[in-house]
């Protein structure tokens, strides 16, 4: 009997296949995933006493996971190693309990940050055109996940402060400086998931503020009296 | 008077019940048998106290074909003053491969006085120098045994010697050879003799080579001090090399004192020259000396002897007084017992739902046959070459299994012993609860 697929059908598919293999990928919205950022270990908690873990990997979900990870101290992935994808761990029984059966595996869906890079441009003002002026920030990563979260500061004697609302990527700074004032402007953004903020990045720039200056004296010489 | 036989076993004393035990095994003949096809007899015609008769009978047709006719016979009363000689000489249609031992069957053999009987290989006319025994006698049906060893020898030839006031009479049924080199072992007969006080008994020997290994015999040592039993188990040509002695033995419900193991003996011989002696203490392994605790279990311990083998004797004995009794169910030639290299003990420890795969070795030549017992069992799988992958598993958890592999030469009676794979199964533990710590939040 001669088979025939069709256009539509074969698209159809391709889509399916290309969407179950999106699906099985780790987001940072993944149930159960954790998130990691750049420069951070994977830290597993100590194992059982008489065991060790076996750690495998796959970038995808699956049920036979082939790669094995090598761990440091029987612990720690290195973040120079660790990537997003998942992570499945099971025990076994170490050097002095050979005959203990490997475990089952769990899960450990991991998403790992790329760096970020934030920073806006600030100059110093005149009182007077306060109104005007608005810093804008900026961030660079590489990352596929776009959604960035933000937080303006203020820094005195090193500590931070919240300016509050000051949750965009831009600030217009407050009219209510006085005039000769030099505030440290901070902003701190990281990626934003589910309400919580991850691998944040901070760049700091001094703003001054200047005086409106004194109305000028000025003497004009007109014409002087004369005396008849 | 018959001519002593110096079979190791066959000792002169009281225990000697010696059994000749042609099988139907050996006719049905798994080796190629080679019957001389020319008789000659001198002198050519009856003489004065020389009379030979039906000298032709002793001759195959076509030398595969064993003579059926009824036996040649040699007749020879000594003359006074001189002797009187006469003889049948048996020749094959090619010269006998070295290291074979040449057959010939007599029967009804009598002397008197100084008359004697005479056996020597011959390379047509002229003797050459070859061991000689008188082999195995009963019921009429008696083995002279020539190993070829040296010189071109292509005959036998046999001679009655009639000195003054002798005589010497014997008939001459046939001569044989089997090839040296066949892969499967033909068994040609067994006997059973012993030494010491007549406090022992061999039955049934023959179901010691019957092929049978449900069928066996049995030594009794019912008061045994300074007794020895033994059985021989004779084979039609000599084994190849690297090839094992493989006996299959198994022990009455409780009859065997363990202490009696190390005084039970598996020796291999060529021709009366011993070649290799084990103890069936040293042959045990743990995981028969498990067997050997089920009573009535059956197990095989096979050895490599040191050099090339025609025959094995299994004593018995007991030095100590104390009582036994041994079951010999099957002596054999077997290739070596199959090789598992990468399995440093006896056992697989496997996890719930594990395969493994196993990987065995056997002699060149033969095949590997998987089963999923040490006795009988199943058939699992046979390789077609010497080296075979056979994948166990998975398993539910709680559970042992044990395999066993035999080396095989294809269409032959007899496995080798088969070489034990324990599997255990082990429980395999939960997954672990593992928590990560979120570190990258701020």
């Amino acid at each position: 009997m001669k088979t025939t697929i069709n256009f539509a059908t074969l698209a159809t598919l391709v889509l399916l296949l290309t969407a179950s293999a999106a699906f099985s990928q780790v987001t940072p919205t993944t149930t159960g995933v954790t998130i990691f950022c750049d420069g951070s270990d994977l830290v597993l908690p100590a194992p059982a006493a008489g065991t060790e873990y076996v750690v495998r990997y796959s970038a995808t979900a699956t049920d036979t996971p082939t790669e094995n990870v090598a761990l440091t101290g029987g612990t720690t992935i290195p973040s120079a190693s660790l990537a997003t994808g998942y992570y499945y761990v099971s025990t076994q029984g170490d050097a002095t309990n050979p005959t203990v059966c490997e475990s089952d595996m769990t899960p450990l869906p991991v998403y790992k940050f790329a760096p970020l890079t934030v920073s806006f441009t600030a100059a110093d003002y005149c009182i007077e055109d306060v109104g005007t002026q608005e810093f804008t920030g900026t961030v660079e990563s590489t990352d596929p996940y776009t959604t960035f979260t933000y937080q303006w500061y203020t820094v005195a004697d090193g500590v931070e402060t919240a300016i509050a609302g000051a949750t965009e990527s831009t600030y217009q700074p407050s009219a209510d400086i006085a005039p000769g004032t030099t505030t440290m402007y901070r902003l701190k953004a990281g990626y934003l998931v589910e309400g919580l903020r991850y691998c944040s990045d901070i760049h700091d720039v001094a703003v001054t503020v200047t005086a409106k200056p004194a109305a000028p004296t000025i003497t004009i010489e007109g014409a002087t009296g004369e005396t008849l | 008077m018959h001519p002593t036989c110096t079979c190791p076993s066959l000792s002169p004393l009281r225990l000697t019940a010696v059994l000749l035990l042609l099988l139907g095994a050996a006719k049905e003949g798994y080796g190629q048998r080679v019957y001389a096809t020319i008789a000659t007899r001198t002198p050519a015609t009856n003489q004065t106290g020389i009379t030979i008769s039906n000298h032709a009978n002793a001759q195959s047709p076509d030398g595969t074909t064993e003579p059926s006719a009824g036996p040649a016979r040699i007749e020879v009363i000594g003359p006074i003053g001189s002797t009187r000689s006469g003889y049948i000489q048996l020749q094959f249609s090619s010269t006998i491969p070295q290291n074979s031992t040449v057959f010939l069957r007599v029967a009804n053999e009598s002397t008197s006085g100084t008359g004697s009987i005479a056996v020597t290989a011959r390379s047509n006319d002229t003797q050459v120098t070859a061991s000689t025994t008188k082999f195995i006698t009963i019921n009429g049906q008696e083995l002279y045994a020539v190993n070829v060893s040296g010189g071109s020898i292509n005959g036998v030839r046999i001679t009655a010697n009639g000195p003054l006031l002798g005589s010497a009479a014997v008939s001459v049924y046939y001569a044989f050879y089997e090839p040296t080199t066949t892969a499967c072992a033909t068994v040609l007969g067994t006997s059973t003799g012993g030494t010491g006080l007549n406090l022992g008994s061999i039955s049934s020997a023959q179901n010691a080579i019957d092929g049978n290994l449900d069928t066996y015999s049995t030594f009794s040592l019912t008061l045994g001090l300074a007794t020895t039993l033994t059985q021989t188990v004779y084979f039609s040509n000599v084994s190849n090399p690297g090839e094992a002695v493989t006996a299959t033995f198994s022990v009455p419900d409780g009859t065997l004192s363990l202490d009696l193991l190390g005084d039970i003996r598996v020796v291999a011989y060529r021709g009366g020259t011993e070649v290799s002696s084990q103890s069936l203490s040293n042959l045990l392994s743990l995981d028969l000396l498990g067997l050997l605790n089920d009573d009535n279990e059956r197990f095989t311990v096979s050895f490599t002897p040191s050099g090339i083998f025609d025959r094995v004797v299994v004593s018995m004995s007991s030095t100590l007084g104390l009582l036994g009794s041994l079951r010999l169910h099957e002596v054999q030639r077997t290739p070596v017992e199959p090789e598992i290299p990468d399995l440093e003990s006896s056992v697989i420890r496997l996890c719930e739902g594990e395969t493994a795969s196993i990987t065995a070795q056997s002699m060149p030549g033969s095949v590997i046959r998987w089963y999923d017992a040490v006795n009988n069992g199943n058939l699992l799988q046979q390789s077609g070459g010497d080296t075979d992958v056979y994948v166990i598993g998975p398993y539910p958890v709680g559970t042992s299994y044990r395999y066993a592999a035999a080396a095989w030469n294809t269409d032959c009676p007899a496995e080798s012993e088969r070489t034990i794979i324990e599997i255990i199964v082990s429980e395999r533990p939960p997954a672990p609860n593992v928590t990560l710590n979120p570190n990258s939040q701020y």
